[in-house]
Order: C-alpha cells, then structure tokens, then sequence
C-alpha cells in the first residue's frame, strides 16, 4: 500500500488550512451529521433514540411527499430550463455589436435578480391577483386572454405563476455568466465562420454553445440547487396551496408541528433529490466531453 | 521588529481571549443586564443587584415574556407595573408577530434555559406540552396565587393534557356574524338570518337588488382562516373531523361534504366574492367595512377596529346561522404558557399569576378574558359583543389533534381543489380523507 508522503511545505500548507477546514466543518459537516442522526431518531425534542427507518418508511407512505417531489421535479425542470433559454437569449442579445448601452441593458435585466425574495414575491402575488391583478390587466389589454385567469387561486395555474417568476428572477444570473462567457470567445473564430458562410445557427451550435460549456455547466447546477431548495418564493405566493408544495415547503410543515426526526428525514430526501440532479448532470456533461 | 510584531499579537490575542471570557462569565449567571435582540423594559442602571422590598440586598433575577406585538402596549405597562411591586425580579419582553410567533418560541423553548413565559394560542398548549417543553402549572401557579377556579372550563379544559394544567388562558373567543344594517333593511331584514336556508335566500335577494356587487366572502386565501371556516360549518351541520381517538379521519362524512358544498356553492352562485380566495380574515374586515360586502363571519376583535376605521358604517353583530338554529363556532384564545427547561420558576410564576389577575385580562384582550370575574365587567356586554358571547354557549374548541398542522395544509388544499372546480367537494373530501388517514397511520 502506498503511504501518503507529504513534502516539507505541503505539511505547512496543512497547518494553514486548518482554520477554514474548522469553520467548514463547524457550518456545514456538523449541521449535516446532526440531521443525518435525526432522520434516525424517535420523535421528540426531549428523547432520542435509533427508530431505524421508521421516519423514512413514514415519509415514503406520506401522500403528500410523492406529490412534493413530483410538484419539486416540475418546479426545478420547467424554471431551469426556461431560466436558462432566457438568460442565453438576452446574453446573446446584448452582446450583439448592434447594441448600444449594454452597461445600461445589464443592469435593468439585472434588477430583477438583486431584488429581495420577499419583495418579489409579494409584489408578483399582487400582480397576479385574479381581481384586478396587472397580469391579467394585461393580457386581456393585448386580447391574450377574454376572462380574467385565477393564477394563483386554481391548481391549473398556480404552479406555472409561481414557475414564470422563478424564471424572471435567475434567468439574469444566466445572463450575467453567459455575457462573460461570450466575451471570453475570440472574435475570430466567428470571423472565419462568416468566412465560410456559416449562418447564426450554426455559428450558435458549432462555436458558442461548446465554448460555454464549462459556464453552462455552474449555471445550471447552480439553477438546480436553487430551485431544488425554493421556500421564500412559494410560501408568500401560495403557502403550498394549489398543488404547490414541493420539498421544502414539505420540511417547514414537519418542522412546524414540532417534527424535527420526520422534518430531518424530509431534509435528507431533499439532499438526495439534489445530489441526484446534479450528479445526472455532472455525468451527462462528463460524457459529452 | 518582527519579534515586537510577534509580541503586539499575542497580547491582543489575550486580551481578546480574555474579553471572551469575561462575556462567557457574565452570560453564565443567568442575571445578566445585557439586551437581548427585540427585549424591551431595559433595566435603569446596569447593576446586578438590587435592594428588595425588605432592604435587603438581594441578586436581581431576570426573566423573560414572549408576548404578540398586538398586545405590546399592556404588556409593557404591566411588566412595569411588576416591576415596580417586585424591584428584584426584572422582566425583558420579546415582541413575537402573527406569521412567525410559533416557530420563534418553538426553536427558543427547545432549548436548555429557555426563556420562561409564552403568548402561545390555546390549542397550541397540547402540542407543546406533549413534548415536554411546559412545566405543568397546577402546583406552581397555585403556589404563586392563580386562581383557577376563576378560570372558564372550556378554555382551561384546551390548555390541560393529562388532567394538568400546561397553560393560564387569559382570552377566549370565538366567532360569530358581522352584517351592515342598512343593506340589510334594504332587502327587507331588520335582524339577521337565524338558519342557512334564510341566510342563502338573503343572499339571493341582495343579489337580485343589486345593491352592493356580492353579498358575502370568505377568507380563503389564508389557509387557517379557510380551514377554520371549514370546520364551523362541519361543526354546525353535526360532523367532526376526526373519531374519538385520532385514529380515523371523518371528513368524507355527508357533513362534511356539505360543509363543503355550504362553502364552494355560496361562491358559485355569485353569492361570494370570487376575490375570497385571494383573501384573509383582515383584507376580508376591510372590504366590509368599505361597504362592499353585506355581511362576513369574523370575531369579536373586530369590533374596535370596524368603529374606529369605518365611523360612517351603519354595522351589527349576529351569531352564525345554523342548520336548524344557531350554528357552532370552533372557540381559541390566548394563553401564556411555561417553558419546562428554564430557571427562575418561581419568579415567573408570580409574574404570570400578575399578568392574569382579572383586570389584566380585561386590558389584555378585545374581545373575552378567560376569567370569570373579568367576562362580568360592563366592556364585556356591548351591544357588539352580547351576540358572540352568545354563540360561546354553542361552541367547540379549535382542532387542536397531535397531527393538525399536518393535516391543516392538506384539507386547506383540497378545499381549493373544489373552490376553483378542479374536484366536487364529493371528490376533495374523500381525496382529503385518504391522504389524512395516510398520514395517521
């Protein structure tokens, strides 16, 4: 067996990465081993004990925790792939030569993403109010829509609502990234294409779309984690009514009633669910290299 | 130089090690003068001791109140009140909110040294006592001069687990029917309608008058308050939510249903707002008393608000029509709870017992104190509150099952499914019955 040898300065380097492996372990390790122990533990602040699986056997019989994760999986599908269509779109629009104050356009798409959570959401409940909401105002302004649509008060539309402001909020951290990414790409590449006649299409699906595969690769598995763990955004919306509960709004509940093992077990899943999405990513673009 | 430097950091390191101690040291004690976050009646001086009342030099002890901000005008006044009688017990107040009171006292009263007295909703008193985290107070609070006796039963009877007292309920209330009068008398009612059937045809003819858009709304954007309204219609038409021992849901019951149906019909037939689903039981106050609605079910706090706010408004209260009669109303309140890990019992006991005197129970609450002596005061009979003391008579209390605010979420779902048509209320209460029962099991 091969022993770890460490030269002289790697020993040192060790001694200086003690502090920030203390602050990891105390923030993040700790927290996770304590949550891990609790999805295994009797119910009760009070007691402890190994209850087994019990939690997670309560959990998979809990109606609600198939219609959580299915709610989860539409919620995180929908908004990361519309968020990063949009973001890509508004990228590619502004870094187009044509375009003057991009300085300008950049930071007024950007609004909506330094935007509070909490102000967000409020502001988009009143917009999407079915009684003179400014959504619905304006649909039947433009002839989109004849009667008013209840959006967050039917579970027909209550999920695309919420999905729609998802979307507005991170498509400009898509488009943040991208921007930096296109910029990176030398115009010569793209100067040679025009050479050989090559349209945008194939501009987009041979030089830019490659070149932004290791920024679409963050962007995306950041989308997920966010999305994964949305809470602010559905609660002031619709408290997970309508058929919107997803996994977070599924551990606040159990948390609510005081069920920390079960609310541990919720949390766990929820791990799961997002280490399963991004380790399904991470392999679908190893793969493609 | 770099010797200096080396020695200029290792004595700022101790003194900042020391400094940490002395902190440590201090917060230790648990008869600390330091604020702490929303704390308020901060202590004049910062001296640990004081003289009692005897003049003897005694340690000052500290406790602490988590009371609503809607009741923080009277708790500052009455924990200086306090203070003033007991100079060696210090009170810090931490002001909690409506949406997130339950969570905050949940994470502080799990711990050890918890603070010591909680505003927590009556029906919330099982939940917390089950787990441990009250101290029972039938010794203690007898101890420190609370009357019990004094208290109503139904209201104490919310706040025992097991026979012991967890809780000393100083509100208890209930709802009933606020209506304008003069849309009333337009269509020809000088009182309101006593059973469901007259209420619906009342309904029939504001419509048909055209006097004001729709009749009524409900607040069914705010899943307690929907669900609450839910269950007074179970209530008044003979059905339960559960059978006797938690073990079986009953919402798929015919009471149910047309609870249900009571519900999602009077929206249909154009009777409700279409915006009830959009609203709570304060955007629901308001609109009435914008004269936009004939009348809504609410409670007896209102009172204040609908005179003060809307002085033009012609209003009056009713209880809520029933089947056959007067329907029943779920009933809650207020109650100040003690954490079971904490210190300085005693103390907070005295406190406690203070805060639910008589008097202060009538400067406590808007609408009933939960002491007998207090409910015989002339504020408690106005002509406003005589109706919803009359339907306390034919009450219930709140669902306050282990498993409630699991099954609170997926009832109040359903509902919406058969508000927006999706289902019938056939269909969502068995739907709502399958998923509760899973969650029993």
């Amino acid at each position: 067996m091969k022993r770890l040898s460490l030269s002289k300065d790697e020993k040192k380097a060790l001694i200086y990465l003690l502090p920030g492996f203390i602050v990891t372990a105390l923030l993040i390790i700790y927290p996770l081993y304590y949550i891990i122990t609790m999805s295994f533990s009797n119910n009760a602040i009070n007691q402890s004990g190994f209850a087994g699986i019990a939690n997670y056997t309560k959990l998979f019989k809990n109606p609600q925790f198939s219609k959580a994760i299915v709610n989860t999986a539409k919620f995180t599908g929908f908004s990361v792939a519309g968020a990063y269509v949009l973001g890509y779109i508004l990228a590619l629009a502004i870094n187009r030569r044509s375009i003057k104050l991009k300085g300008l356009w950049r930071s007024l798409i950007f609004i909506s993403w330094i935007i509070p959570g909490v102000v967000k959401a409020t502001s988009w409940k009143w917009l999407f109010r079915t009684d003179g909401g400014m959504f619905n105002h304006l649909l039947q302004s433009v002839g989109l829509i004849s009667s008013e649509v209840p959006w967050l008060t039917s579970p027909k539309f209550a999920m695309w609502a919420i999905i729609i402001v998802q979307i507005w909020a991170t498509a400009p951290y898509v488009m943040l990234l991208m921007t930096a990414g296109l910029q990176q790409i030398s115009k010569e590449l793209y100067e040679s294409a025009d050479l050989d006649g090559a349209g945008f299409l194939h501009k987009l699906k041979y030089i830019t779309l490659p070149l932004t595969k290791d920024i679409t690769f963050i962007c995306i598995l950041m989308l997920l984690v966010w999305a994964i763990n949305e809470f602010s955004l559905i609660w002031i919306m619709t408290t997970g009514g309508q058929n919107t509960s997803t996994l977070s709004l599924l551990v606040y509940n159990q948390f609510k009633m005081l069920n920390l093992n079960m609310a541990s077990a919720s949390a766990v899943m929820q791990l799961i669910v997002t280490m399963f999405f991004a380790a399904f990513y991470v392999k679908l673009t190893v793969k493609e290299d | 130089m770099k010797k200096s430097f080396k020695l200029v950091a290792l004595i700022l390191a101790l003194v900042m090690v020391a400094g940490s101690f002395a902190a440590c040291k201090k917060n230790d004690s648990g008869k600390d003068t330091a604020d702490k976050g929303q704390t308020s009646n901060e202590q004049k001086g910062t001296e640990d001791s004081k003289k009692d009342d005897k003049g003897s030099a005694t340690e000052q002890v500290t406790i602490e109140w988590w009371t609503p901000n809607w009741d923080e005008k009277e708790s500052r006044e009455m924990a200086d009140e306090f203070m003033a009688e007991h100079p060696n017990i210090k009170v810090n107040l931490v002001i909690t909110e409506w949406d997130t009171y339950k969570n905050k006292i949940m994470a502080a009263i799990s711990t050890n040294n918890a603070p010591q007295l909680y505003t927590i909703l009556t029906t919330d008193v099982a939940q917390f006592a089950k787990l441990g985290l009250l101290s029972p107070l039938d010794e203690l609070g007898a101890q420190a001069g609370i009357n019990f006796d004094d208290m109503l039963e139904a209201a104490l009877d919310i706040a025992s687990v097991d026979g012991k007292i967890y809780g000393v309920p100083f509100r208890h209330d209930g709802s009933g029917v606020w209506y304008n009068v003069d849309m009333l008398n337009q269509v020809g009612y000088n009182e309101f309608p006593k059973t469901w059937d007259e209420l619906i045809t009342m309904c029939e003819k504001i419509k048909q008058a055209g006097i004001v858009e729709y009749a009524n709304a409900w607040p069914l954007g705010n899943q307690p308050n929907a669900v609450t309204r839910m269950v007074q219609q179970l209530y008044s038409l003979g059905g339960d939510v559960l059978n006797k021992d938690e073990t079986e849901c009953l919402l798929d019951s015919p009471e149910a249903v047309q609870a249900l149906t009571n519900i999602v019909e009077n929206l249909q037939n154009g009777y409700a707002s279409p915006s009830s689903l959009e609203m709570d039981n304060t955007i629901l106050r308001d609109t009435f008393g914008a004269e936009k609605l004939a009348f809504y079910i609410g409670g007896p706090f209102d009172a204040g608000t609908l005179e003060s706010e809307y002085p033009n408004l012609n209003f009056a209260s009713a209880v809520i029509p029933g089947k056959d009669g007067m329907g029943v109303t779920t009933s809650n309140g207020w109650t100040i709870a003690m954490a079971e890990k904490t210190t300085n019992k005693e103390e907070a006991a005295l406190f406690l017992q203070y805060l639910t005197l008589p008097e202060n129970q009538a400067r406590l609450t808007d609408s009933f104190p939960a002491s007998k002596t207090a409910l015989e005061y002339e504020q408690f009979s106005t002509k406003y509150l005589k109706p919803f003391a009359e339907q306390l008579t034919k009450s219930k209390p709140e669902p306050a099952y282990a498993k409630w605010p699991e099954m609170e979420p997926i009832i109040f779902n359903y509902m919406q499914y058969a508000l927006s048509g999706s289902m019938t209320p056939e269909e969502a209460c068995k739907a709502m019955t399958a998923d509760i029962n899973a969650i029993l099991q």
